[in-house]
């Protein structure tokens, strides 16, 4: 992060020693004040760039550090931000593809120390000449399907592994299921891989018979080590009643099992007993069994059992429970972590239940602190508890002080993934919106965050522009279009309509500034869904409404001749437009042929006013025969449908 | 013919030196500065970047370089091993970026983070730009050991970094 | 003979001709479905108005966004580390080049040699001490009773002074840094005479007269640590050492005696013989052994015998007559 600017520096490191029998000396003599040294501060390797780095706060002009900071290189959208960073990402993966094709080539070694990752992986196959050493190095790695090959290969040749190497690879595959996990390095795959657990998290995805289940089942004599671990990875994918009759096996045979293995127990419950009570029994039956075996629970204990609460139906007991539970474990000094003010959020606050302050006396017990992660559903609680902020409490203060927290210190490590934090702006900002006067939000909020911080998603600007329009601050509409184009949301149907019928119904003062900016938005309105590829797989089409709405907003600002065109669509387009323009904008246009002397112009008008429908399309022709002079020829065409006579 | 090329080199050798000068071809002196130096162009329109239209002694003058490193300084390491490397790094960013960069490309390294600048051209996809730097980042830090950022600044228009026409 | 091998060879070639035409056979058919027509001969070189180049999709760019940046803003945040050079971030009007004949310089956009040139923007003086303020919570205070040079000098007398270097390179290591250098004033050690002599004779030219100063330099070992250790070796081998009388120093002779020295010689034993006491007791001893020391010490010339011979005038109380 932090480096010299100098690029060769030369350090030159000078210290003197104590000469022992010159300091016995001076202790001698007891004019000589004593010489105190203090002791050196410890620090860790990196303490000192983390010292630099609290120095910088987020700078809120630019995007994220991961973006190229270049004008064309920044993304302005959520679409660029996701492909800019994969698209990154896939770089990299190209080059490691490269190198793992290739893994000769990089064999040579430039840096001293050696740098592990620059250096190609090893490769096993059938082939290998393996060890456990290597064995035992994979599985430092973490990289499952090799420590499956190298297992087989020992096997094979016949070679004993020891009990600690066997009980290792056994709980790495546990963990991950017998399967590769995503690299570590690809960090952006992680933050745009939408929440996948959600599925999963309700289905069992343990793989019977796997790897894992050959290596329990190898180890000549289980430990109780090894009882826990394949506990642990059946409970973790859901494995949950061979999970049950292991920990009763194991219990029989008089293991002594982990906490660990209990904790994951405690949240299979619901796979394990389909009641309510039953449940609760079987919660309270392992906590005292965790009692009997002499083991001290900690916070996973304390997480799974909320969590198992927390998917029980809402009933008074339940919260009772919940509440009792945080006592216990308050008095065994374990600190909830956000997880655990997770579950009890969605505890307390259920859709149709009735209002719960909780969220309140929770901010209470953790504003100003610095979270750490400790255990995976604490990424949950802020966007939870936003969205209850929002929904639950429309409390603009709870949200702003959520918000704080969220700020302080790093605790924004703890916001999840992309999607979770654009979930969490999006209640944020919905919650401000409809709390603040529209003037202050978009000031301290739309102008900071927008867009390289957050980026709308359409419904949060529809709810922007309903504000405008509620507020009539119509000024702001176009900094608002100029912004849904640059979201690349001027596709949207929905906020083109909403965004025209604000613009026509909240008229701006003749002469000023907005009208002919008005002008410009409904025109480029019209282009957009006039220019757009005609392949597209969903396209905007005109409805004769939006038309008609352009068509008022250009002629407010005397744009006739692109009214013109706006008006020969709807002629020419007459079969395939859905539905007609409002009689008001075919009037106006009336007005402007009229004042512009185009009278076979609005004849069209009239007559497509007539085909239309339209009952008062004589008041129209009237209007036309008075304020001009027609000739012959127009006037025959105009009394082909509109009985001139009758006027 | 090539006998008698042949048979004449030992007479040559016989020869007293003042003969010797009429029998030897000597070439028109050919160690003029040429490097680095563009000519006129009889219609005047070749274009050159402010880098081109100062010639090689210019450098530390009018320009500077566009390799900054410790290894040439006195007592500095690894020199030779530096300027290929940088050679290697020029060679693969302009074939991976190709036809993309529209000045030299500045390598500049301090520690053992090499950083490499320049300007690119906006011709293709920011989304494709993006796949480059993530491609050309993680390959040279594999070559090099090294890790490597790209600081493009990225150029609308080709005729943007032209200083003169000659 | 020759036909038949002819025949021969033939027949091998006939069959796979026979291969390839019904391999062409078989690949007609589809290269035709995918043209469904003769393609036409373009004699004038008209261009097929289908094959037009997909025109590439100009993607909106935005303004520079140093447009954007309040005034006030914190511009260490906006540029926290070393970094090339770019118009867009920079927010100040700044151009660099060289042109003829009054032309304004390049400007900062497109402007590759703003990018060569190494910028300290990242280093501001605000910056800086915010920096310094963030560090400070490492450093320890400087020791209140060590606040003169003599006392520094005094508890701790030796200095071990160890180079490391950083270079642009993958590489951490440098050979010079093993070197070690060890300084220290010879006066610390707090030797005799005898002992100090043997201890200069035993540095040899690491000794520095001037400032009394020691300064021993090992490099002969690959590691930073073994040289130190040697170094420090040394110190202690020389203290020794020089401690150290050996028994042939005994038999050194007043023949072998470098230096002159009064105690030791003829004169102090004749004139305590002419007074008939300890020297010590004789007035104006002490200048004339001086005297003598000086004579013999520093060879004879005006300066000497002139103070040699008042000493001896005052010695025997010769001052009356002249």
């Amino acid at each position: 992060m932090f480096k010299m600017n100098i690029p060769g520096a030369f350090l030159r490191r000078s210290y003197r020693l104590k000469c022992t029998k010159c300091l016995g000396r001076s202790l001698s003599t007891a004019t000589e004040e004593k010489i105190e040294i203090p002791a050196r501060i410890e620090r860790g390797p990196t303490d000192i760039l983390r010292a630099l780095e609290s120095t910088i706060t987020r700078d809120i002009t630019a995007a994220h550090y991961k973006y190229h900071d270049d004008p064309y290189l920044l993304p302005m959208n959520n679409l660029a931000k996701r492909s800019f960073a994969m698209a990154q990402e896939a770089g990299r993966k190209a080059a490691h593809w490269v190198r793992s094709q290739h893994p000769e080539l990089f064999n040579h070694q430039e840096c001293d120390p050696p740098i592990e990752a620059f250096f190609p992986k090893m490769v096993y196959n059938e082939n290998s000449e393996v060890t456990e050493e290597d064995l035992k190095n994979v599985i430092d790695r973490a990289q499952v399907s090799d420590a499956i090959l190298i297992n087989n290969l020992l096997k094979a040749k016949g070679l004993e592994i020891t009990n600690e190497t066997k009980q290792s690879l056994l709980e790495l595959l546990c963990y991950n299921n017998s399967e590769d996990i995503l690299d570590e390095e690809f960090i952006e795959e992680r933050w745009f891989k939408q929440s996948s657990g959600i599925k999963d998290r309700q289905r069992k995805t343990w793989k019977d018979a796997s790897a894992a289940e050959e290596i329990f089942i190898s180890i000549d004599k289980p430990t109780s080590d090894s009882y826990s671990a394949i506990i642990q990875g059946m409970a973790k994918f859901n494995q949950a009643a061979r999970a049950y009759q292991l920990l009763e096996e194991a219990q029989e045979k008089g293991f002594e099992l982990n906490i660990h293995a209990y904790n994951s127990i405690i949240k299979c419950a619901n796979f394990i007993k389909e009641n309510y009570d039953l449940r609760w029994s079987f919660i309270v039956n392992m906590l005292e069994r965790i009692k009997q075996a002499g083991l001290k629970p900690n916070l996973g204990t304390l997480n799974a059992v909320l969590f198992t609460l927390s998917t029980m139906v809402n009933s008074r007991m339940v919260k009772d429970f919940a509440l009792k539970t945080l006592n216990e474990f308050k008095s065994l000094d374990i600190e909830p972590s956000l997880g655990s003010w997770y579950y009890i959020l969605i505890t307390f606050c259920k859709d149709r239940g009735p209002r719960s302050a909780v969220l309140k006396n929770i901010l209470n017990e953790i504003e100003n602190k610095n979270h750490k992660i400790q255990d995976l559903s604490d990424t949950h609680f802020f966007v939870t508890a936003m969205d209850i902020a929002h929904h639950h409490l429309n409390d603009i203060s709870v949200g702003q002080r959520l918000h704080k927290l969220l700020l302080f210190g790093n605790n924004y490590d703890l916001i999840g993934d992309s999607y979770k934090e654009s979930i969490y702006y999006r209640h944020y900002f919905s919650l401000v919106l409809s709390n603040v006067p529209l003037q202050d939000f978009m000031e301290s909020m739309y102008n900071k965050l927008v867009p390289n911080i957050y980026v709308p998603e359409p419904s949060v600007m529809r709810e922007v522009i309903k504000q405008i329009e509620l507020n009539a601050l119509i000024e702001y509409i176009p900094r608002i279009w100029s912004d849904i184009i640059v979201f690349n949301q001027h596709n949207r149907e929905d906020l083109l309509n909403l965004i025209l019928s604000v613009m026509v119904d909240n008229k701006p003062k003749q002469d000023t500034e907005l009208v002919e900016k008005f002008a410009n938005i409904g025109w480029d309105i019209y282009e957009t869904i006039d220019g757009q590829n005609q392949e597209r797989y969903s396209n905007l089409q005109f409805t004769g409404d939006l038309l008609g709405k352009i068509m008022i907003v250009l002629l407010r600002n005397d744009n006739f001749e692109k009214a013109c065109t706006v008006m020969n669509k709807l002629d020419h387009q007459h079969q395939s437009i859905v539905g007609v323009p409002c009689f008001e904008a075919l009037s106006l246009f009336v007005d402007h042929c009229i004042k512009n002397k185009a009278p076979s112009r609005a004849i069209e008008c009239i007559q497509y006013a007539s085909d239309s429908g339209f009952p008062d399309i004589i008041t129209l022709g009237a209007k036309l025969n008075e304020q001009l002079t027609l000739d012959e020829k127009h006037l025959n065409r105009l009394s082909k449908f509109v009985d001139l006579k009758l006027s | 013919m090539n006998i008698t090329l042949i048979k004449t080199i030992p007479n040559i050798l016989k020869f007293p030196a003042a003969n010797s000068a009429r029998l030897l071809h000597l070439t028109a002196v050919s160690n003029k500065n040429q490097a680095g130096r563009y000519k006129n162009t009889p219609r005047k329109n070749f274009p050159l970047t402010y880098e081109m239209a100062n010639p090689p002694h210019q450098i530390a003058h009018r320009k500077s370089w566009n390799s900054w490193n410790t290894s040439n300084v006195e007592g500095g390491n690894r020199p030779s091993e530096t300027a290929v490397e940088d050679q290697f790094i020029r060679k693969f960013v302009q074939g991976t970026w190709h036809a993309l960069f529209v000045s030299e490309i500045i390598i500049k390294r301090q520690h053992n983070l090499i950083r490499i600048a320049g300007l690119v051209h906006r011709g293709v996809m920011p989304r494709k730009m993006y796949f480059l730097i993530g491609y050309t980042e993680e390959f040279l830090s594999f070559w090099l050991q090294c890790p490597i950022k790209m600081e493009l600044q990225s150029v609308a228009d080709k005729r943007h970094v032209v200083f003169k026409y000659v | 003979m020759m036909n038949l091998s002819r025949n021969i060879e033939r027949v091998p070639f006939r069959s796979i001709e026979k291969q390839l035409v019904a391999s062409y056979c078989n690949s007609s058919p589809q290269t035709q479905t995918k043209q469904e027509e003769f393609r036409a001969l373009n004699i004038r070189n008209v261009k097929d108005p289908f094959q037009t180049r997909r025109r590439l999709q100009k993607t909106a760019v935005f303004p520079p966004r140093a447009d954007q940046m309040p005034v006030d803003q914190d511009w260490g945040s906006v540029w926290p580390g070393p970094r090339s050079f770019h118009p867009a971030t920079v927010p100040l009007p700044v151009r660099q080049g060289f042109t003829e004949k009054g032309a304004p310089p390049p400007n900062k956009f497109n402007n590759a040699e703003l990018m060569k040139i190494p910028n300290f923007l990242h280093l501001t003086p605000p910056v800086i001490k915010r920096q310094c303020e963030a560090l400070k919570k490492f450093c320890t205070p400087w020791p209140k009773a060590l606040d003169n040079e003599d006392k520094i000098q005094k508890n701790f007398p030796i200095e071990v002074i160890s180079s490391d270097y950083c270079y642009s390179s993958p590489t951490i290591r440098d050979p010079m840094a093993r070197i070690i250098t060890v300084k220290f004033k010879l006066a610390s050690l707090k030797l005799d005479d005898r002992a100090r002599d043997k201890f200069l004779r035993l540095v040899g030219p690491r000794y520095n007269e001037e400032n009394d100063t020691v300064t021993i330099v090992t490099d002969r070992c690959p590691l930073k640590k073994q040289n130190y250790d040697y170094a420090m070796y040394l110190v202690t081998a020389l203290f020794h050492e020089s401690k150290k009388v050996e028994p042939w120093e005994e038999m050194k002779s007043e023949a072998d005696m470098e230096i002159y020295c009064w105690e030791n010689n003829a004169s102090k034993k004749n004139i305590e013989a002419l007074f008939g006491c300890k020297s010590e007791e004789i007035p104006n001893a002490a200048e004339y052994s001086e005297a003598v020391s000086h004579y013999m010490n520093e060879g004879e010339n005006d300066y000497t015998i002139s103070k040699y011979g008042e000493a001896v005038k005052k010695l025997l109380k010769l001052q009356g007559t002249n």
